[in-house]
């Protein structure tokens, strides 16, 4: 027999015996009614049919065709469109491109968001202000982010204009090879930094304050607090961090595409840019669906081994 | 031995104010050239606060000759698919949570899983299938198209069952028990208590659709169909190097979200921090 959560069902005005109510409540969720639960996620659920899993499932099909928008009729290919990716040499320079990106751009967002939150949950006068201040950069329309920082990174903007005042040379941050892509990450994570401050700021707050009261009486400094604390108690928000802010990363497409559209030289091309170019510029539906297939595989790989990492050094 | 207080204090406000100044530098920079004239954008040193303000910049992005840009089409097509995403996906999330919450049926766990586990695969993976599809169901350059594809959002399905499991059952019980039906009990018991997180699972889903460039992008060709984003694109490729117009067009674009954010800076809050962090 299953009671409500609470255990005991207050009864109505009118009362009953409880082994009635416990049956009423038992077959109002029970077996004969659950399918009521099935109709109010049906909506929904097929709305995630037709425009989630199709894809998925159509995606993996036509990676191995050689599929265009134009032509109905596709050859199956097999794995021949896998085996061009991995001797494409811009297919393979994205990735390098993504891994570069990635890596520069989430080190900084776990490491300095927790910065940023530690200060922010301070308890001090005015720090409303800071909180509300600070979060702005995230507010931004996205398509306005890249728009805004291609003026910044212009070469009399005001990241130069910055360097030469402090006697650095300036850089041609979107069209030099080697800077195009550290510009990347400074707009990604301008932009992310105070949205991953709130996430920490939420964990930072779930941790019990007879904790920190108990520690304090033991006389431990404020460094001991944080390593002995705040960091093992953040744990599992520091996990949240790294994978969403990883996949954000990794999945990235606006800023990548409206400050370069891949360039100089496809040293910008991240995954998500070469694989709107094969799908929407060249019209190799089947080559795109493929690179589309491995940027998965490889989201859901970084995912599971994050996840083992922290779990296994428990 | 932990800091005096005041010189703890003292050190925070320092820092954080020098934070806060580099986090809003390019904001700045941004409303203070759309006030600039042409040409004058580069001036050394930089004139953060412009002599002689030109607020003419703004009525001229806004409506321009030149790249007959139409941008109250582009606000109202972007009200209307923002409108309707959000409050069809709030309802159908809101069901479906529940649904999934409170009763057990067949297979409950393996739908939530599959809905859930879509929160980690991105657009950019399916762009291409996705596009195929709205195209073969002729919905390439309509309103169906912005609309229907993005109500199909797991954030909110989520966070939904998460409040529906926290959430009692006891009132649900009792509602039923005096007979009252399954539907009837989710509109006048479930949802009114629920207020906290469909606002939440709104205001979420509300800036994710209208702050959306790439959907948008791959299926609308025709100018009328333009919602704000792609509209700001469009005039930023027209106007390359008029640098005050394009900020004056990105500070109009910026003031709607940034107005959101403080009427309802609480619930955009508990979003990000249940984590639909997406864009």
């Amino acid at each position: 027999m299953r009671l409500g959560r609470q255990g005991m069902i207050v009864a109505p005005a009118r009362t009953r015996s409880r082994r009635r109510v416990a049956r009423l409540v038992h077959s109002w969720r029970g077996p004969g009614q659950g399918y009521w639960g099935f109709l109010f996620v049906l909506p929904i659920l097929i709305l995630f049919v037709v425009f989630k899993f199709q894809p998925i499932a159509r995606a993996a099909y036509l990676s191995l065709t050689d599929a265009n928008p134009f032509n109905p009729v596709h050859a199956f290919v097999g794995a021949a469109n896998y085996a061009q990716l991995l001797s494409d040499s811009r297919f393979i320079n994205s990735i390098g491109v993504t891994a570069r990106y990635v890596t520069g751009a989430v080190i900084p967002i776990v490491v300095l968001s927790l910065a940023l939150a530690l200060m922010l949950n301070e308890a001090i006068r005015g720090m409303r202000i800071y909180r509300v201040l600070t979060f702005l950069p995230s507010i931004i329309p996205i398509i306005v982010v890249p728009i805004l920082w291609q003026f910044l990174y212009h070469r009399y903007g005001l990241v130069n204009t910055g360097l030469e005042a402090i006697g650095l040379n300036g850089v041609n941050w979107l069209f030099d090879k080697a800077a195009v892509i550290p510009a990347f990450i400074i707009a990604t994570d301008w932009r992310i930094i105070p949205l991953f401050a709130i996430v920490y700021l939420a964990g930072l707050q779930s941790i019990p304050e007879d904790l920190y009261d108990a520690s304090k009486v033991d006389g431990a400094s404020m460094v001991q607090r944080f390593r002995w604390i705040t960091l093992p108690m953040l744990r599992p928000t520091m996990l949240v961090v790294l994978v969403i802010s990883t996949l954000f990363c990794a999945r990235s497409f606006v800023i990548a595409f409206v400050l370069t559209g891949g360039g100089p030289d496809n040293a910008s091309q991240t995954l998500s840019v070469f694989i709107y170019q094969a799908g929407f510029q060249f019209f190799r539906v089947g080559y795109a669906s493929a690179a589309s297939m491995l940027l998965l595989v490889g989201m859901v790989s970084v995912t599971l081994l994050f996840l083992r990492i922290f779990r296994s050094d428990d | 031995m932990t800091m005096r207080l005041p010189l703890r204090q003292g050190f925070l406000y320092v820092a954080l104010t020098i934070v806060t100044f580099f986090l809003l530098l390019p904001v700045f920079w941004m409303v203070s050239t759309s006030l600039k004239t042409l040409g004058t954008e580069f001036d050394l040193p930089i004139q953060w606060i412009p002599s002689d303000p030109r607020w003419e910049n703004y009525a001229e992005a806004w409506n321009n000759p030149l790249t007959k840009s139409d941008f109250a089409r582009y606000t109202l097509n972007s009200v209307i698919v923002t409108g309707l995403v959000t409050t069809i996906n709030v309802l159908l999330a809101t069901m479906a949570g529940y649904g999934l919450a409170k009763y057990r049926f067949a297979g409950g766990n393996i739908v939530f899983v599959a809905i859930v586990v879509t929160l980690i695969l991105p657009l950019e993976v399916i762009m291409v299938p996705l596009f195929l599809t709205v195209r073969d169901l002729g919905w390439l350059n309509t309103y169906q198209g912005l609309i229907v594809p993005v109500i199909a959002d797991a954030f909110g399905v989520f966070l939904m069952r998460q409040w529906f499991r926290s959430l009692p059952t006891s009132l649900i019980d009792a509602a039923r028990i005096d007979g009252a039906g399954h539907i009837r009990v989710f509109f006048t018991i479930a949802i009114p208590l629920s207020w906290p997180a469909i606002l939440t699972v709104a205001i979420f889903t509300f800036r994710e659709t209208w702050d959306d460039y790439i959907w948008p992008f791959l299926i609308i060709q025709s100018d009328s169909m333009r919602t704000i984003p792609l509209g700001v694109r469009t005039f930023q490729q027209a106007e390359l190097s008029n640098f005050p117009h394009i900020m004056a067009l990105s500070t109009m674009a910026t003031i709607p979200l940034v107005i959101l954010y403080f009427l309802f800076q609480r619930y955009f809050v508990r979003g990000i921090a249940g984590t639909g962090i997406k864009d």
